[in-house]
């Protein structure tokens, strides 16, 4: 079986203006290096994790797909497919950030370590050779199972062997497993480690539900690109419906998870936990934290409540860059406020970087998505996920 | 239901849809379609209007929340204030577990209860099947005969196509 599936293609001012604003980033991130390097690793370190939230949460879709059969995605999975090619550059970008350690992490400073006791006794785990050991173990098993299952997808396309999907379902069966855990302690090493005092068992959730919900918002802008240059009929409306259910519930999740950690610190009112939201819930951080709920979670679920504005490209649109500011809104209250000072700041640091991330994501997506066959068409579920009319013109 | 119905029995879904359509296209009413689970498309080739259940379910989630924090408040600040590890009275972490669970349980019995008034059900209703198999392996369109025109034998041609197992007329729905 073989069918000319069409190319995606995107004109060249899109390709422009994303290369324009990820060499502002870039530029941004070397100047202020140079100008107020304490101001700049904190940021590093947010856009970092969020891109590797969006690359790594794609995998964790196609994971779940593959393992429970699911066959409604098949159309287009080769969109999260394309946006898993971003763990690369976040696995360089955790290279670099090594080089950022001293200025972000109290316990790399063994004088800091040991002056303090409590930092001594965790100190079997926070310390920085191993730190750099585990960020490298991280990435490569990411990148690896990523590049495992995307490339079985895609040689599927040539040969039309069964088996890559048999052998797909296994790596991504074993990815959620290890992927959660290793994702798990990753947010641990990386954020949570920042007020090495403090421990949560629900942050780790926090940032879980978090990336799904953002990778999911990113996919679903892919989705959309992709649709509105001529993909409608492969990707449709019932595709964006079942996203929007996905991005409702997965933000009612976050908000869930948000609001356990939240509600029970407060609640049993304990200094060592307390001291979290001590920070956080006064002056600017407090508006801001309250502004993060209402991002992540009232303006999506309001919005997408509805069964009109599931299915519109242009309300899903929007609602996705909500929750991607939301989502690096949620990351800089929790990186900022032990590294800056009692008041937030916001300048050409922050979004500079923050757009500049974001150029390099869909960048690197929508580059993959041109070089790769937009439709898996050897794929036993194809059939399932396509609406009626081309069902036929896929059997062929 | 006083006016006579014809009655048409299919074996699949796809027949079903097929029919719906065709026998709308051709201008025809239809009163009912009975298949023994949802079918896929059958709504849109139906004509059927989206329901309007889910904003009743809202409202109701609306009044559940605004019930939740309204007691709560009013228990907690006004009628009987009780000092709780030195919180404030009126502090809106602790309303918010009560608050989600009035909103869901509101929302959730406020919309079954209005779908039963709505389609008049009540607990020991007895209701006559429109085919003893519907709710078994068969597919069952009713049509309302409107006018004069309806010719049982042209319907009967139109749904052949659709391999139709039956075809019956009924006077008046019982």
């Amino acid at each position: 079986m073989s069918k000319n599936a069409p190319a995606f293609i995107l004109p060249g001012s899109v390709w422009k203006t994303i290369f324009v604003f990820s060499t502002l980033g870039l530029l941004v991130f070397i100047v202020g290096l140079f100008v107020s390097p304490e101001r700049i690793w904190p940021n590093f370190l947010i856009n970092e994790f969020f891109l590797l939230n969006l690359g790594l949460g794609a995998v964790f879709f196609i994971a779940v797909l593959y393992v429970s059969n699911a066959g409604w995605a098949t159309a287009f999975r080769r969109v999260p497919e394309a946006a898993t090619s971003v763990l690369l550059v976040a696995g360089i970008g955790a290279v670099v950030l090594i080089f950022g350690m001293h200025t972000l992490y109290e316990w790399s400073h063994e004088t800091a370590v040991m002056m303090d006791p409590i930092l001594r006794g965790k100190s079997a785990w926070l310390n920085q050779p191993f730190f750099i050991g585990r960020v490298v173990f991280y990435f490569a098993l990411w990148i690896f199972f990523a590049r495992i299952i995307v490339r079985n997808s895609l040689r599927q396309d040539e040969d039309g062997r069964l088996e890559h999907t048999v052998w797909n379902v296994r790596h991504s069966a074993i990815f959620l497993i290890v992927g959660t855990i290793t994702f798990v302690l990753a947010s641990i090493d990386m954020i949570m480690s920042l007020q090495p005092h403090w421990y949560s068992t629900v942050f780790s959730l926090i940032t879980l539900s978090g990336m799904i919900t953002s990778s999911l918002a990113a996919i679903t802008i892919l989705m959309v690109i992709v649709r509105l240059s001529g993909f409608k009929k492969i990707i449709t409306e019932e595709h964006l419906h079942t996203m929007s259910n996905l991005l409702l519930s997965f933000s009612v999740f976050w908000v869930y998870m948000w609001v356990s950690q939240h509600m029970l610190i407060w609640y049993s009112n304990i200094p060592e936990e307390t001291s979290y939201y001590i920070f956080r819930h006064f002056g600017g951080w407090g508006s801001l934290s309250f502004l993060n709920v209402v991002l992540n979670w009232l303006v999506p679920f309001l919005v997408l409540l509805p069964r009109a504005s599931k299915r519109s490209d242009k309300i899903l649109f929007q609602v996705s860059i909500v929750i991607l500011v939301g989502h690096w809104l949620d990351l800089y209250i929790m990186v900022m406020p032990p590294l800056m000072g009692n008041e937030p700041t916001l300048g050409i640091w922050e979004i500079g970087m923050f757009v500049g991330m974001l150029a390099l994501f869909f960048g690197f997506a929508l580059r993959k998505l041109q070089s790769i066959p937009m439709v898996p068409v050897n794929d036993p579920y194809l059939v399932e996920s396509l609406p009626e009319e081309e069902r036929a013109v896929a059997l062929k | 239901m006083d006016r006579p119905l014809i009655i048409g029995v299919f074996t699949n879904e796809h027949d079903i849809v097929g029919a719906v359509k065709e026998t709308r296209a051709s201008g025809y009413n239809i009163y009912d379609v009975y298949t023994p689970y949802a079918v896929h498309g059958l709504d849109e080739a139906m004509g059927l209007k989206p329901s309007r259940l889910t904003y009743v379910c809202f409202l109701f989630a609306l009044l559940g929340l605004a019930t939740a924090i309204v007691t709560q408040f009013w228990i907690g600040s006004i009628d009987w204030p009780l000092n709780v590890g030195g919180k404030p009275f009126n502090s809106l972490p602790a309303y918010l577990p009560v608050a989600f669970e009035l909103t869901v349980l509101f929302g959730g019995l406020g919309v079954v209860f209005v779908m039963l008034f709505r389609s008049k059900l009540f607990p020991g209703k007895k209701e006559r099947s429109i085919h003893p198999r519907v709710t078994d392996d068969r597919f069952v369109l009713v049509l309302e005969v409107s006018d004069a025109v309806t010719d049982e034998n042209i319907v009967r041609s139109l749904w052949e196509n659709y391999s139709v197992e039956e075809v019956s007329r009924m006077e008046e729905m019982a």
